[in-house]
């Protein structure tokens, strides 16, 4: 199969709306600025852009920010798949403005140039990583030269008091695996990678896809199936534990959620290579987060250094884990993005410099 | 480039108040925890598995379902909470999360080995799944497209599911 490499990669979210924007906003840690005042739970919130702007308004600033970084026009056939958990919920919720899944395709592609296919997909927190691995799949199996893949969530008071009723958000701040941690901050983004068949600076590995049904909004507390799916994303890579140079974390601060990653990582490593999470400043951006995360990550290491992790400050002793406090340099080599999504979904993928 | 053969088609139409009865019919009981649009999508993927003969073994099964109204009863029921100013239910709100089936999945389906949910017609599947399938061992695919008409009534529900072997 044919490698696949990534380009470019563009970000709209809480941290800024560009590269220089994103990477100040981690390296400083800048904690989460808004707030949503659900009924009887007002929380934080990480707001983009100013919430009282309407959904589409916030939709066209979004793909301006981010097209911006993608190096367009790109060729007009380049197929589009797009990750979202609730961009549908919220228009729904903005009072009957709701955007048919061939109405969003129809915005991005029209803003961007392009006219070839697209798909969206819908698996809770997992749902931009679903749409990394079929695009990945399409450019290793010739069917593409190139793809566009999005992770679109934007702010919409559904998603929020959902989760709060759950018991799922913190009141406080995000603390992603730090003794005091009590829950998510919940964050929108937009955020999108070209990746291409041709060279580029990053090769992309394929996702190893997992699924774990313990509960709704939990995984097996050992951490095995965690591990299982790290494991098979080393192997897809063609690594071994050793030659990983750092891991992008799903850690976002849920007690269990963290604590069966951290074991996880046990499982795995020998050794554990630096690790961090990016939600103390991006809050958990939900469907977009895989390629949210991807993005910002990558904007940081293009400067050589792995973010701290925001909100971190006290050590959980049965999680044995520090993830980095302040930037640290980053010595070229693979990196291993995990993440874990509501209803069960794992994913883990490797990303290296091709350099 | 590997060929996705159907083998079979089943198509299915209730009213609200038939899909109870029918979830009964394949599983015995109802979803503990479970919307009924979960139920709903489950039971007639579960009824096309059902009919193939002979069953397959120890097949290695990826089930994608599309949607282009998905949990359209459930969401309406927690926007409905949000408008009165409470908070909507707990697995109201759960239910209205498409790919939770797919918790409930695992345990209903022998050798399932991935659940992918997207937004839009079945058709548009078919161009993706030899990009999806790459790289994993599936013999079976059950692919179907569920959706009720009129999302935020619910009165109907629909469901058309096609199984699907690697040729």
């Amino acid at each position: 199969m044919r490698p696949v490499f990534l380009s470019h990669a563009g970000l709209w979210c809480g941290a800024g709306s560009t590269p220089a924007g994103v990477r100040r906003a981690l390296a400083a840690m800048d904690p989460p600025r808004g707030r949503l005042d659900l009924p009887g739970h007002p929380v934080p919130y990480v707001h983009a852009t100013d919430p009282a702007r309407p959904f589409r308004a916030r939709l066209e600033e979004a793909l301006a920010a981010v097209g911006a970084a993608l190096d367009l026009p790109l060729a007009s056939g380049t197929p589009m798949l797009l990750g979202t958990s609730s961009l549908l919920i919220g228009g729904s919720e903005a009072g009957g403005t709701l955007p048919e899944p061939s109405e969003l395709l129809a915005i991005v592609q029209e803003r961007w140039g392009l006219q070839g296919r697209g798909w969206i997909f819908s698996s809770a927190c997992a749902s931009a990583v679903h749409a990394l691995d079929a695009a990945v799949g399409l450019i290793e199996g010739g069917q593409a030269e190139e793809a566009l893949v999005l992770g679109v969530e934007l702010l919409n008071r559904y998603t929020p008091a959902g989760f709060a009723s759950l018991w799922l958000l913190s009141p406080t701040g995000a603390r992603p695996l730090d003794a005091g941690r009590d829950g998510l901050v919940l964050g929108e983004a937009v955020a999108a990678v070209r990746l291409s068949a041709r060279s580029g600076p990053w090769r992309v590995h394929p996702p190893a896809l997992g699924f774990d049904a313990t509960s709704p909004t939990g995984f097996t507390p050992d951490g095995s199936t965690i591990a299982a799916v790290m494991a098979e994303a080393l192997a897809l890579a063609g690594h071994g534990p050793e030659s990983i140079r750092a891991v992008k974390l799903q850690a976002s601060g849920a007690p269990g959620t963290d604590a069966a990653e951290a074991r996880a990582l046990r499982l795995v490593f020998p050794e554990a290579p630096p690790v961090f999470s990016l939600k103390g400043v991006l809050g958990h951006t939900l469907g977009a987060s895989g390629i949210a995360e991807l993005a910002a990550t990558l904007m940081c290491l293009e400067e050589g250094w792995l973010p701290p992790t925001a909100g971190f400050g006290t050590e959980d002793p049965d999680l044995g884990l520090c993830p980095t406090r302040t930037v640290q340099p980053w010595a070229p080599g693979p990196v291993l993005f995990n993440l874990q999504g509501f209803g069960g979904c794992l994913a883990s993928w490797i990303v290296e410099p091709a350099w | 480039m590997v060929i996705w053969m159907p083998l079979g088609e089943t198509r299915t139409d209730l009213s609200r108040d038939q899909v109870h009865a029918f979830v009964r019919a394949q599983f015995g009981s109802g979803l503990r925890r479970a919307g009924i649009s979960a139920e709903f999508t489950l039971a007639t993927a579960a009824a096309a598995w059902g009919g193939l003969h002979p069953a397959p073994e120890a097949p290695c099964l990826a089930l994608i379902f599309t949607s282009r109204t998905f949990t359209g009863t459930e969401t309406a029921a927690c926007l409905a909470d949000l408008r009165a100013g409470t908070l909507p239910m707990p697995f109201q709100f759960v239910a209205s999360q498409p790919h939770l089936a797919a918790a409930h999945a695992l345990g209903l389906f022998p050798g399932l080995d991935q659940v992918v949910t997207l937004v839009g017609p079945a058709g548009d599947v078919d161009a993706l799944l030899p990009a999806l399938a790459r790289r994993r061992a599936w013999t079976h695919v059950l692919l179907g497209e569920v959706w009720t008409p009129a999302p935020k009534s619910g009165d109907r529900f629909l469901a058309n599911w096609q199984v699907r072997v690697r040729g």
